[in-house]
């Protein structure tokens, strides 16, 4: 890649979930259970993330999800470590 | 360029193993695939040892106790399909004339108090949000369910095939046979994939005795020729990707039955890389034993059983055996070796003629997955 060509770029973080799983047996620092999405972002890219506040949806392939910056899992010492996750949009 | 045969094999029991050292189960299937080549151990001239996580010098370390040293040896690592490649890797020696007689061994020790999944691989992006390897997997059900219509029921079917020819193979980590409702009753560990939807964690060890024209028929009278032998890594693929098939898999599989000219009409028996229910219908798509979307119907024909079109994974496959990671490549070779041989026992697939062994390996992002082996044998 050529010096400078780089940009920044901004997308406002929606898109549809593409597939997705609820994690019932997760590995240290990730409280069970969760959800696990890959999500096709509307602005391209595709991206692999947790839900939030998913319990007590009907979750399901197509629906559309919204970022937002959340608690993924947590350090060594128990402190909740923030990262992307998307938000199902309640249709 | 020789043309490289399969002359002995030897494996140890696949399953929990405390009290055995993973040197010691390396030397034991070395050991056993010795005897059963008529080799002399002063005669092999190079050794290829796969693992994921053993440590250093595994081959050195594990020869040195059949009083073998010295000599060339090579230690490989492509996660799940490490023994593969050390396979890959020894057959390339013979195949090039450097060396006659060549093991190719697997090991892996991967039980601990407290159990559960493999460790996570830290540096990692997509496994640092969370995609543990039944995730992956999942979603790739998930996908398949979806757009083909795929059932729960077909996916189970998998795991009932597997267990029902692991209880006729006494090498195996579980040897009971389970039903379609045991499977779906079973605890999720990511939907719709159950406990008894993915493979158990195993310790094991496996060897194969490959040598090169100029000798293979002064050792046995029943060499199994290696018809090609193949190994591919993942493409480049852009972030978050999650498919209903493996681009991979597709790719090792065209290659290698462009090589050896045999097609997937002619594979009698056919070792494949199941580590859970899913990855078994996935992988019977993309090595042609039927078409795209079509694999949950080809297995609820019974088109996978040991008396099937094609048999696929008569030795319990790994779900049923066992994965501990670096022999699961090596052991399939040890089955194909038996079974054209005629020395499957009760599992036996009558008249097999031809062979295919599959693994897939690594969990990377960016990538579908690490490493895929496959190699076909014939008589």
């Amino acid at each position: 890649m050529r010096e400078g060509t780089l940009s920044d770029y901004e997308f406002d973080g929606s898109g549809r979930i593409v597939a997705f799983t609820t994690v019932h047996r997760g590995i240290s620092g990730f409280d069970s259970p969760y959800a696990l999405a890959v999500v096709s972002l509307d602005a391209g890219p595709s991206f692999i993330g947790q839900l939030h506040d998913w319990q007590g949806q009907d979750l399901e392939i197509g629906q559309r999800v919204e970022l937002v910056i959340a608690p993924i899992k947590r350090d060594a010492a128990g402190n909740e470590i923030i990262g992307p996750k998307f938000h199902p949009i309640r249709q | 360029m020789s043309e490289v045969f399969v002359v002995g094999a030897g494996m140890t029991n696949f399953g929990p193993q405390p009290a055995i050292e993973v040197h010691e189960l390396a030397r034991l299937a070395v050991w056993e695939a010795i005897q059963s080549s008529g080799v002399d151990p002063r005669g092999v001239e190079a050794a290829f040892a796969g693992h994921a996580y053993q440590g250093q010098c595994f081959a050195q370390k594990a020869l040195m106790k059949i009083g073998v040293s010295g000599i060339p040896m090579v230690n490989v690592e492509n996660a799940c399909a490490s023994g593969s490649t050390a396979l890959y890797s020894a057959h390339s020696l013979v195949a090039s004339g450097q060396a006659d007689i060549v093991v190719a061994l697997g090991a892996e020790k991967l039980t601990r108090p407290g159990g559960g999944f493999l460790p996570i691989v830290t540096d990692d992006l997509e496994s640092s949000m969370g995609r543990v390897m039944p995730s992956a997997f999942a979603m790739m059900a998930q996908m398949h369910r979806k757009n083909y219509g795929t059932t729960l029921e077909q996916m189970a079917m998998v795991a009932v095939k597997n267990r029902r020819n692991g209880a006729l193979n006494p090498r195996c980590h579980f040897k009971d046979e389970i039903t379609i409702a045991d499977v779906l009753a079973s605890p999720s560990i990511a939907d719709p994939l159950t406990r008894l939807s993915c493979c158990p964690i195993s310790d094991g060890a496996a060897a194969v005795i490959l040598a090169g024209d100029r000798v293979a028929r002064q050792l046995t009278a029943k060499p199994i020729s290696i018809r090609s032998c193949v190994l591919v890594s993942g493409t480049r693929t852009p972030y978050g990707v999650v498919d209903d098939k493996s681009e991979m898999s597709t790719r090792a599989a065209r290659l290698a039955y462009e090589k050896s000219g045999i097609p997937p009409e002619d594979v009698d028996v056919c070792e494949l890389h199941d580590p859970f229910t899913i990855a078994e219908l996935i992988h019977y798509e993309d090595l042609g034993f039927c078409r795209q979307g079509e694999s949950g119907k080809f297995i609820e024909a019974g088109h996978a059983n040991i008396d099937g079109k094609v048999a696929v994974s008569p030795s319990g496959g790994l779900m049923s055996k066992g994965h501990p990671l670096g022999a699961t490549g090596i052991a399939q070779i040890c089955e194909i070796f038996w079974q054209l041989r005629g020395e499957a026992g009760p599992r036996q697939v009558r008249g097999a003629k031809v062979g295919l062994a599959h693994t897939v390996g690594g969990g990377v992002t960016k990538l579908e997955a690490g490493a895929c082996g496959l190699t076909i044998l014939t008589v």
